[in-house]
């Protein structure tokens, strides 16, 4: 859903080289930022460690996850594994969750006694 | 195939503790833990269920509920993330039926009536899928009544709070309103409650077995639409319609600390007047009748209303009829806590006419400025522009401390500014 003061750039197909012929030219439906982005059950988090730099992922970078979609292998996810909140790709391991960092630093997480995947990531947002 | 068990299938969805459940959904570390809002008041507005079942509720005051629970956790109201969380509940609703009444922050109806065919699935689990669509989204839990009218779908969503869901139809309806106290009927207020068992009806269920022709001597028609709603017939259809108009505009405030300053006083009364005026210009009505009220320590209200000479949306014009009424009302030694004004008696704008002794050139001025106010507030912001005599009211609302701001608010990500903010809400809990 779009609010008035949100812009937005058409998206006017590929460009291949020299001159777009007009007949070429085609002015497709414009799709703002926010549903680009955004949807109803996204929320933003301020990232404040570098445990998934390897996948570009850095601290100071806003990243928007999205709620209530069952994690696939793969996917990076925030998840509270044993009362601690990590942000770390999910697998599965004989048949057990495991969260592995993006950064030869960390260690990979098995829980102990628990893991809730609170939502799966679904953009890394970095302003310069 | 027409369904005499479902004439109307109406769904009421009711937010479980939803200020303090938002803040248990930004900040999964909280969830189980007693949770109350409403720091910057110094009382309680709103509170978990884990905060509930220790006895700690709406009204009780943040000194008595630290000393039941100390490990109580006490937040300041956040108001643009609850709103970003109530806008979500009803678009998620709006997945389910364009039917969606937006009744409050936190609850609202839909009208699922003949839905069955499309959703492939009965009344009651189209409603759950709403609800667990809710749940799974905003992580947050509703409770959800459905019914065949909507005092009937309210009356169902209340019955097993919280994560509730319970329908009731023809068959089940008896059974349902038995034990429900008349007086926690909605639209059956205390003057009606207590005349209704004065008649002897203490309970929905007794209510609805009167006759009609006896209460039609005892009740007017609210109390009688109510009573047929009760009785499973839907006289109150949902309203998707966004307010049209208004019979009257208020606004009040409270402020903390309470004061007994006049110029501070009546900065909050004129506030409450432009944002009212504001309203009236927004929706193109102009008002007639101009009531003023205080409220002191104690909880009760002085007021004051007037007529106006012609109706009118413009702060300017009634200024001056507002501090006088206010000098009729104000003494030294009261403390007072909050500030109201209601503009009534509206009819459209454009149908102004201008009195006998006016001059229609200031009219018009007056009409080019509010004009050019409306479009800086608009660009810039409700608090961009105000008349002098609210400075005083402009500064924070209630006296705050350190850790009585939202925390939302105090967290300004690159290219936000303290008017301008992202629309989705910021995740709270610290993530390695």
């Amino acid at each position: 859903m779009t609010s008035p003061s949100v812009r937005t750039w058409p998206l006017v197909g590929t460009i291949s080289a020299g001159w777009p012929s007009p007949a070429e030219e085609e002015l497709l439906d414009k799709l703002s930022f926010d549903d680009w982005l955004i949807q109803d059950n996204c929320f933003m988090l301020s990232v404040t460690h570098n445990a998934m730099q390897d996948a570009g992922i850095h601290e100071g970078d806003i990243v928007i996850v999205q709620r209530g979609k069952k994690p696939h292998p793969g996917d990076i996810v925030i998840a509270a594994i044993d009362g601690q909140w990590v942000l770390r790709y999910y697998h599965i391991e004989n048949g057990q969750p495991a969260l592995y960092p993006g950064n030869g630093m960390y260690e990979v997480l098995y829980p102990k006694e628990n893991l809730t995947v609170i939502g799966t990531l679904t953009a890394c947002i970095r302003k310069y | 195939m027409f369904s005499h068990k479902w004439p109307k299938a109406i769904v009421h969805i009711d937010g479980d503790a939803f200020f303090a459940s938002v803040e248990q959904a930004i900040n999964p570390a909280l969830k189980g833990k007693p949770v109350v809002t409403g720091k910057e008041r110094g009382i309680i507005a709103a509170a978990s269920y884990e905060a509930r079942a220790l006895g700690i509720k709406r009204g009780v005051t943040l000194w008595d509920a630290k000393k039941i629970c100390p490990q109580l956790i006490v937040l300041p109201t956040d108001y643009e993330t609850v709103s970003i969380f109530s806008k979500r509940m009803f678009d998620i609703m709006r997945l389910y039926t364009p039917t969606v009444e937006e009744y409050s922050i936190d609850e609202g109806f839909c009208d699922i009536t003949g839905l069955r065919r499309v959703h492939h699935k009965s009344y009651e689990a189209i409603a759950r899928d709403m609800q667990n669509d809710i749940h799974a989204k905003l992580g947050l839990t509703v409770s959800v009544g459905i019914a065949t009218s909507k005092v009937l779908a309210k009356v169902a969503s209340d019955y097993h709070k919280p994560a509730g869901l319970f329908a009731i139809n023809s068959h089940t309806r008896e059974a349902a309103l038995k034990e429900i106290p008349i007086g926690d009927v909605w639209n059956i207020g205390p003057n009606t409650a207590a005349l209704l068992k004065q008649h002897n009806f203490h309970t929905a269920l007794a209510f609805t077995k009167a006759p009609k022709e006896y209460l039609a001597n005892i009740l007017s028609k609210p109390g009688l639409e109510v009573w047929q709603e009760l009785n499973g017939q839907s006289v109150w259809p949902v309203s998707t319609a966004a307010k049209a108009s208004y019979q009257s505009i208020s606004k009040t405030k409270t402020f903390t600390p309470p004061s007994n300053k006049p110029e501070y006083v009546l900065a909050q009364l004129m506030k409450n007047l432009e944002n009212a005026c504001m309203k009236l210009r927004r929706y193109g009505q102009a008002a007639s009748t101009i009531s003023i009220f205080v409220k002191k320590q104690d909880h009760s209200y002085v007021g004051l209303h007037t007529k106006l000479s012609r109706a009118t949306a413009y702060p300017k014009e009634i200024a001056g009829i507002v501090n006088t009424l206010f000098t009729s009302i104000y003494h030294q030694h009261t403390l007072y806590r909050a500030t109201g004004v209601i503009l009534s008696d509206l009819v459209s704008s454009t149908s102004i006419q201008p009195t006998l002794f006016e001059n229609p050139v200031t009219i018009k001025k007056t009409k080019s400025l509010y004009g050019a106010i409306d479009m800086l507030r608009e660009k810039y912001g409700k608090h961009a522009v105000h008349s002098a005599i609210t400075l005083p009211a402009q500064k924070n609302q209630h006296l705050t401390s350190r850790g009585d701001v939202p925390k939302r608010k105090t967290i300004l990500l690159k290219g936000e500014t303290n008017r301008q903010r992202l629309p989705i809400p910021l995740l709270q809990v610290q993530v390695k």
